[in-house]
């Protein structure tokens, strides 16, 4: 074979394949960073929770006096039982998720963080608190023990438990 | 370099610190600070040092941090059995805590202090604006990193702070929820968000830490090093280009310039002298350690550390989305804004005061703005935030005032101020008050207390 000199290329020529190179490049790269994303993004989302269970057994009615209010801390609720029957509110401040407290000499529920208060219906008082406290998911289990589902708000403010 | 070519070698005077070889080594195989100085930009007042100090506050918390790393876990309970053991246990790991505790609090209002003394010496302007953006990520990251290291001793105080800024997160309409899900790992604070801040505090905010702080020290170099200015406050080595720089370094090559290795030495004998100055107050002050974490009760007052004190004196007058996320968004773009935007930067008060006065209703605009402000603030009985902006107002009106006969020194000196000093100047006058109420005069139920009465 005799010997060829290679062929002369334009000088653009192998910018060009340069230029292509970079940009296929640069999108296969973004189009693997978003897929990656995706299921890092997944990843980040545990799909199992040890975090204790929403439902909350409160206990037999005949433990709480008329008009008391009574905090079940741990799991951050209100037992109160009014004239008109039970009900249980959201301790957890609609603010900020502070544990609020109720102060009984004031007769209202208050917020140690930012200075939030609350009727003892949960209807804000004072301070930055958005809304009130939520009132949740109460019932008599067929055991006559009062049952709290603390993940399910209600928006009527008047459903009370009697016993 | 030609700004290295254009300085005689007559005027080079080597003053011969312990650093000069250290210097020369650098300044050929790391170049990562300017190569020359002139004496009289290596005083004390210059800079105060403030950006070699936040280096070293850097540092410590790097060194202090690794031993700490050691010993503690991030599990429930067992990473507050730690801190005990640190406390009781651990050769000097009570000076350990402390010394990262204190430093990592001198840090955060190095940074700040650093920002200003930037600000006001204008050293932000073109070339430099890149840096002052990198300068502010780094305030930012600075930030996530003590609110992320606040979780890890897993007391009272990490408990509720850290619980309050993941509802300050949920609180972003539409996404908050879900955010707040991610940044926890769960629903409430639990072992899952203490190993994400864990994570986060040790490695992913440390190296993006490192990564900016590499580039930001990068471009001081390429930005003609210590910022300069000549007699007449002029900016030096600021030229478009190296031909135009040179001319500068020309000017003023009858100076003396120095290898920046006399600069590099003032600058560790500072780190030196705040590291003395620290370990001291970690042997005399412990850091505190308040009681367990405990989720069934919240402290009152749930006071966060003092330069997040602000935010929540924000918090206790506006929604969280606004206070929390919407400010602290303004307050960041503002900061990184400002040197790209040549109506504010670029405008003089006095010129500004001369277009405002051309038309009525541009002072009714003006007036209007500042009243509705007043009134909002009033409205949520934020009396403390309206003290900086009125005292403000009094300086804007002193300076806009008509009487020409007798203007004072301080007139004078107001209406050479661009727009943004007056912009920065309100926002530091604001969180220093904001800061100073939210740490000293908030009581039980974030109530108005005064700090010597019992």
């Amino acid at each position: 074979m005799p010997e060829q000199a290679p062929p002369l290329r334009d000088d653009k020529a192998p910018d060009m394949d340069r230029r292509r190179f970079v940009k296929t490049g640069t999108r296969s790269l973004a189009i693997a960073g978003a897929g990656a994303c995706v299921f890092g993004f997944r990843y980040l989302s545990p799909n199992v929770l040890y975090e204790p269970s929403p439902v909350v057994n409160a206990g037999k009615p005949e433990h709480y006096r008329e008009g008391s209010v009574t905090l079940d801390a741990k799991n951050g609720i209100f037992i109160i039982r009014s004239a008109e029957g039970f009900y249980a509110l959201s301790a957890v401040c609609p603010h900020l998720g502070c544990l609020t407290a109720y102060k009984p000499d004031a007769g209202e529920i208050a917020c140690p963080c930012h200075g939030s208060s609350f009727k003892k219906d949960g209807s804000p008082i004072a301070g930055p608190a958005p809304s009130a406290l939520p009132w949740l998911k109460m019932w008599l289990a067929e055991d006559g023990n009062l049952m709290i589902d603390r993940s399910a708000k209600l928006t009527s403010r008047s459903e009370y438990v009697t016993a | 370099m030609s700004l290295r070519l254009s300085v005689p070698e007559a005027n080079r005077v080597h003053l011969h610190s312990p650093f000069h070889g250290l210097a020369r080594w650098k300044s050929d195989f790391l170049g990562i600070l300017s190569d020359r100085v002139l004496d009289s930009q290596l005083g004390f007042r210059q800079t105060w040092y403030l950006g070699a100090l936040t280096l070293g506050t850097f540092t410590i918390q790097v060194c202090t941090g690794l031993l700490l790393m050691l010993y503690y876990h991030p599990s429930i309970p067992q990473g507050y059995a730690d801190m005990k053991d640190l406390e009781f246990v651990i050769s000097s790991g009570t000076l350990l805590r402390s010394l990262h505790r204190w430093s990592g609090h001198v840090m955060v209002l190095l940074v700040f202090v650093h920002m200003a003394k930037v600000f006001y010496r204008a050293a932000y302007r073109p070339p430099r604006e890149l840096n002052w953006v990198l300068g502010v990520c780094l305030l930012a990251l600075t930030l996530l990193l003590s609110y992320t290291g606040y979780l890890l001793p897993w007391d009272q105080l990490s408990y509720w702070g850290t619980t309050v800024g993941a509802n300050i997160i949920s609180s972003v309409p539409w996404l908050g929820p879900k955010l707040r899900f991610y940044m926890l790992g769960g629903h409430t604070v639990n072992a899952n968000a203490l190993l994400r801040f864990y994570v986060l505090h040790t490695m992913i905010l440390p190296l993006g830490m490192i990564a900016l702080l590499g580039i930001h020290l990068w471009r001081l170099h390429r930005d003609g090093g210590m910022y300069k200015v000549d007699e007449h406050g002029n900016p030096l080595f600021h030229g478009e280009n190296e031909e135009e720089r040179a001319k500068e370094a020309a000017r003023v090559a009858g100076e003396r310039t120095l290898s920046y290795g006399d600069l590099l030495f003032r600058e560790v004998t500072a780190i030196e002298a705040l590291a003395v100055v620290l370990f001291t107050v970690g042997l005399i002050w412990y850091a505190p350690l308040e009681q367990l974490a405990n989720p069934m009760h919240t402290p009152n007052p749930a006071r966060a550390p003092w330069y997040f004190t602000g935010l929540q004196e924000l918090l206790h007058y506006f929604p969280p989305f606004v206070a929390g996320i919407i400010l602290p968004i303004l307050i960041v773009s503002g900061l990184i804004f400002v040197p790209f935007s040549p109506f504010f930067d670029n405008v003089k008060t006095s010129e500004a005061i001369a277009w405002l006065r051309s038309r009525t209703g541009r002072w009714l605009f003006g007036g209007s703005l500042i009243l509705a402000i007043t009134a909002l603030l009033i409205r949520v009985h934020a009396w403390d935030a309206l003290v900086p902006l009125w005292i403000f107002v009094t300086l804007n009106l002193y300076a806009a005032g008509r009487v020409r006969t007798h203007p004072g020194a301080l007139r004078f000196w107001l209406l050479e101020k661009p727009i943004s000093f007056w912009i920065m100047t309100l926002f530091l006058m604001e969180a220093v008050v904001l800061t100073t109420v939210g740490t000293f005069f908030r009581g039980p139920g974030w109530t108005w207390v005064w700090p010597w009465g019992s």
